[in-house]
């Protein structure tokens, strides 16, 4: 074992730790309000970073510098977990014509990319082909007003319709529903973009994010995995900021606790839903991005599954539903993963041990059984 | 209701109740045979087979995909004890099916040589030998022994999540079923040489030596033998997944779906039935798994990933979850599907993975527009005809069995 | 009236949740063959003692013993409530908790299935499971029966209006053979044409020899079949005593009514 203690695992490690935290507390926020495993995260994730590649270039680098990709990157994954929400969990959880409306837009918003690359031929690097990554991109750009636009009028101005009441479906249709949506991320973008491992040209990469920085014991630490690490570190304060202190932020946290009683206080409890999707989204995103600098040419539409289940062990690990557990879990997960050679084994026996010894997480409250 | 309060002395025992009328009882039954019937008719009528586009076996006459069906409709109607009997999600059945398959190519591989047993993969020195496993009907043991190792995997996998919200299950699950994948394919530089066995990234083909026999025959993808075989085997995963479901362990499955607290209320041991409905679950998916293996006769784990669990949870929530002859007739329209969607329709083919986006689309809109399903279980009971009411009406104003209705005994089912 | 012997019995039963006591200290007493009424203004604590009795809470502190038929006594906590019911202690909730999705009949037979025995095996291969299926069968319906539900044999329990799905619950809960029968208010929603006939049902189950807790908010009913009644606020026993010795009890008076009426 001993020559698994090495810095240049430690670097790794801790570079592992800030993905998966960034990831889990997505996970957890939103298992937190309305108890579903969000499968289609992962996927999130995995966007995160395609869109960032089609700002600096996918083919040809557009000359634009990664940091300024980083943004829309965010928008556009919040806007897609906004749209995962309402288009396939929210019809679920209430009757709602427009949720209705907006899951049969939604879905089929989302598959024109693919159509539209049925129609051209399967060629990536035809002209039609990048057409076709055009309309699927934009397809999703589309949606962004709609989705703010209904969320910002909201049922105030009686654009939800009258709720046709509660819909009791059960949990399973929502955990399906999550596997549907994750699968239908991941293959449109495979059919979109292809199978082949893609990384950002080295135009849009600033230099010194591959020069060391500084070196920790005869370990190199690069510029682009400090980076990693003060940003995760600095999103997790903000959020914990966010949670702690401001309105919204109080209002998730009493959704977690009751939805009901939320709502009875005039909470908007769908508004602070798609919040809580937007928030968990663009965080997943920066995560893409970042990682993806980090090993470099790993960009391709699997690339989510693998850190979108570990990082969902993290939140287990820490207490699901808890977001300072969601960052404790993260970090442990990888440093499981870091000081083992990098094998998906480990850090998921010992969420499986975790689970058998202390169910609730290691900051995870004892569970009240409702009678 | 009925007005004196009754006194509580034993009467005579009840005199047998009228047959019921109508299909209903026997419309499981109906299923089977007209399902095998289905089947008969497409591997025996050649002309048929022809006008449906169904290609032939290449040594024989079996149509491949009537066995590729029935082995997938096995496992699915495994997979259905858990997702829809217990109501948890399990998207790693796939294990099962690689646990019984490498389990299955193991013990057919097994060959005596000069210095003990051997078995010839990822091993330059093997230098030959007799099969051990291949005396007529040894595969019916093997078959066996795969159910019952992956019922105890089952078991296994199923330990961690038993004191955790149902939804866990998903996870772990899944997580189970990624860390069998990569294990499987550790060598001789990790902590477990497991490729001795599942030989790595190439997997176990079975020479022709070491072909199970049955009936007298070697048994090949496309031998009515393994036809037979196969389609007793579904036979029997649909009887067995019926008569549980009606007993009164399908019961409290039920009971466990639709609310855990009243389950207890109603003195069912949670934790225990999940165990079954684990085992149970595990052990159909273990004997699909071995069928796998003979018909494929290569067991590569690398190609059983992920993607079989979806496919197979989406024949069962196509099809009805909970709903036997639905997960019958949801995996066959899904592989049908999938049949269909490999061939060129107008000059444009659809790419393989796109299946998967249907696939997914499928989940989503059959949840939300009709999550119970194609073929939906029953779930109304079976009504009591008048003859029937009359006899246990007179008899139940005595309230006879207001006791024990046998001489129970409250502890023996911990 | 005679005392019959004790079949449950708390002491010093106590339950916090976070920093607020909900359950504080309570001794309590119930007899066989007696109907007993637990009552108290909402946010008394009650169906948390229930619950603290069934075993859905464990106990901060304290102790329950149940006595069974054969007189062997039981402590209740710790204990998982599926073991508790198969002691003979059965329940119903506040909230009513059928199968909903299940035909009532199946409702009532898997309040059988703690005393059917039929293993995995003879259920995976049919083997001896049919014989006791139509001992179930028929004895599932005489309970439907008893409790004037057999016409709806077939329905699914969640077609049923309120009033008979509570009657159903009760009717699960007597399959299950219990000699302490938990009524977490049986009459709430009931008209009082409904509830006449519950409290004549529950009477006709103290005649079968069973004995009852319930929670009642309902005082006609409560003063109409109750032998025995324990008054609960704030997580206490205030009074304990005859339906009508406790009616006139001051404390009691003051923890409905508040202060000025007492």
């Amino acid at each position: 074992m001993a020559d698994l203690l090495t810095p240049e695992n430690l670097v790794n490690a801790l570079s592992l730790g800030a993905l998966y935290a960034l990831i889990a507390v997505g996970y957890t926020m939103v298992y937190g309000i309305i108890k579903l495993i969000n499968f289609a995260h992962g996927e999130i994730y995995m966007l995160g970073a395609f869109w960032a590649l089609l700002v600096v270039g996918m083919e040809q680098a557009t000359g634009i510098n990664l940091f300024v990709a980083i943004v829309p990157a965010m928008l556009l994954c919040a806007a897609v977990g906004m749209t995962v929400d309402w288009s396939a969990y929210l019809s679920l959880r209430r009757r709602l014509p427009l949720a209705d409306g907006l899951s049969i837009g939604g879905l089929t918003l989302l598959g024109v990319g693919a159509i539209f690359y049925k129609l051209t031929g399967d060629t990536t690097h035809a002209w039609y082909s990048e057409a076709a990554h055009g309309v699927f991109g934009w397809s999703i750009v589309a949606l962004v007003p709609v989705v703010m636009l209904a969320l910002s009028i909201g049922e105030k101005g009686g654009m939800l319709g009258r709720s046709l009441g509660r819909v009791s479906s059960d949990r399973l249709s929502a955990l399906i529903t999550a596997i549907g949506m994750s699968l239908i991320l991941q293959t449109l973008a495979q059919l979109v973009w292809g199978a082949d491992y893609r990384a950002f040209p080295q135009e849009s990469i600033p230099a010194w994010m591959n020069e060391p920085s500084f070196h920790l014991g005869d370990a190199p630490v690069l510029g682009k995995e400090l980076t990693m690490w003060v940003v995760a570190l600095a999103m997790m304060a903000g959020l914990h900021l966010l949670v702690s202190r401001t309105k919204i932020g109080t209002a998730m946290r009493a959704c977690s606790m009751d939805q009901e009683t939320a709502a009875l206080m005039g909470i908007s409890v769908d508004r602070v839903i798609a919040f809580t999707f937007l928030i968990g989204s663009g965080m997943a995103a920066v995560a893409g991005v970042l990682y993806s600098v980090k090993v470099g040419g790993n960009i391709s539409f699997r690339m989510g599954y693998y850190p979108g289940l570990l990082a969902f062990a993290a939140a287990v690990l820490g207490g699901i539903g808890n977001i300072r557990g969601a960052m404790l879990g993260g970090v442990l997960i990888g440093f499981l993963q870091g000081f083992t050679g990098g094998t998906f084994t480990i850090p998921f026996l010992v969420m499986i041990l975790v689970l058998l010894v202390l169910p609730r997480g290691i900051l995870g409250e004892p569970q009240a059984t409702r009678a | 209701m009925s007005d004196a309060p009754p006194p509580k002395t034993p009467a005579a025992p009840l005199p047998p109740l009228h047959p019921r009328a109508g299909l209903g009882r026997y419309a499981n039954r109906l299923d089977l045979i007209l399902g095998a019937a289905a089947l008969l008719i497409v591997a025996l009528i050649p002309e048929v087979r022809e006008a449906l586009g169904v290609k032939n076996g290449y040594r024989g006459t079996v149509p491949n995909i009537v066995l590729f069906l029935g082995i997938y409709t096995v496992l699915a109607l495994g997979l259905n004890v858990v997702v829809g009997f217990t109501g948890l999600l399990d998207l790693g059945y796939v294990t099962f099916l690689v646990t019984g398959a490498v389990f299955t190519s193991f013990m057919l591989s097994l060959t005596r040589t000069e210095t003990g047993i051997d078995w010839p993969m990822a091993n330059p020195e093997f230098a030959g030998g007799e099969p051990v496993m291949a005396w007529n009907g040894a595969i019916l043991l093997i078959l066996l022994g795969a159910g019952v190792l992956c019922a105890l995997v089952g078991l296994l996998r199923g330990i961690p999540t038993l004191r955790v919200r149902g939804d866990y299950y998903a996870i772990v699950t899944l997580g189970f079923a990624e860390i069998v994948y990569e294990v499987a394919l550790w060598d001789d530089s990790n902590l477990l040489n497991v490729s001795r066995i599942t030989n790595g990234a190439f997997g176990v083909n079975l020479s022709d030596s070491h072909r199970p026999t049955l009936f007298g025959a070697k048994l090949y993808y496309d031998t009515w033998q393994l036809y037979f075989l196969i389609i007793a085997v579904v036979v029997g995963a649909f009887l067995m997944t019926h008569h549980l479901n009606r007993s009164r362990i399908g019961r409290a499955l039920a009971a466990i779906r639709l609310d855990e607290t009243a389950a207890q209320a109603c003195g069912v041991n949670v934790a225990k039935h999940k165990m079954i409905a684990f085992a149970v679950s595990g052990f159909i998916g273990g004997v699909g798994g071995g069928l796998y293996a003979i018909w494929n006769g290569t067991v590569a784990v690398k190609g059983l990933d992920v993607w079989q669990s979806v496919l197979i949870l989406c024949g069962v929530v196509l099809g009805g979850m909970g709903s036997i002859r639905g997960t019958a007739v949801g995996i066959a329209g899904l592989m049908c599907l999938g049949e269909v969607l490999r061939e060129d329709i107008g000059g444009v083919s659809v790419p393989p993975e796109a299946r998967f986006l249907i696939y997914g689309l499928l989940l989503i809109i059959v949840m939300r527009f009709r999550p119970q399903g194609i073929l939906p279980a029953v779930r109304r009971g079976t009504p009591v005809t008048a003859a029937e009411h009359e006899v246990l009406t007179r008899q139940a104003s005595t309230l006879y069995t207001l006791g024990r209705p046998q001489d129970a005994n409250r502890e023996t089912d911990r | 009236m005679s005392e019959g012997r004790v079949v449950l019995q708390t002491t010093a039963l106590r339950k916090d949740f976070g920093g607020v006591r909900a359950v504080n200290d309570v001794d309590m007493t119930v007899r066989a063959g007696r109907i007993t009424a637990l009552i108290g203004p909402n946010g008394a604590g009650k169906t948390t003692l229930f619950n603290l009795m069934t075993g859905n809470y464990g106990a901060t502190a304290g102790t329950v013993v149940f006595t069974d038929d054969d007189g062997a006594s039981h402590s209740l906590v710790g204990r998982r409530p599926d073991r508790i019911t198969r002691l003979g202690i059965a329940r119903t909730f506040q909230n009513i908790r059928l199968f909903s999705d299940v035909a009532t009949l199946d409702n009532v037979k898997l309040g059988m299935h703690p005393r059917t025995r039929a293993g995995v095996f003879s259920a995976l291969l049919h083997l001896p499971a049919r014989r006791e299926e139509r001992t179930v069968h028929e004895a599932a319906y005489q309970y439907l029966h008893f409790v004037g539900l057999a016409e709806k044999s077939h329905e699914l329990a969640r077609n049923l209006p309120y009033g008979e799905q509570r009657r159903l619950e009760i009717a699960r809960a007597l399959a299950l053979d219990p000699s302490l029968l938990l009524l977490d208010e049986p009459a709430a929603g009931m008209n009082p044409q409904e509830t006449e006939e519950l409290m004549g049902l529950i009477r006709r189950i103290r005649d079968l020899g069973i004995t009852v807790l319930l929670i009642e908010h309902d005082m006609r009913l409560v003063m109409g079949i109750s032998d025995h009644v324990v008054v609960l606020d704030h997580g206490e026993v205030i009074a304990r005593g005859k339906p009508e010795d406790v009616k006139n009890d001051p404390e009691v008076i003051k923890a409905y009514l508040g202060d000025e009426a007492a």
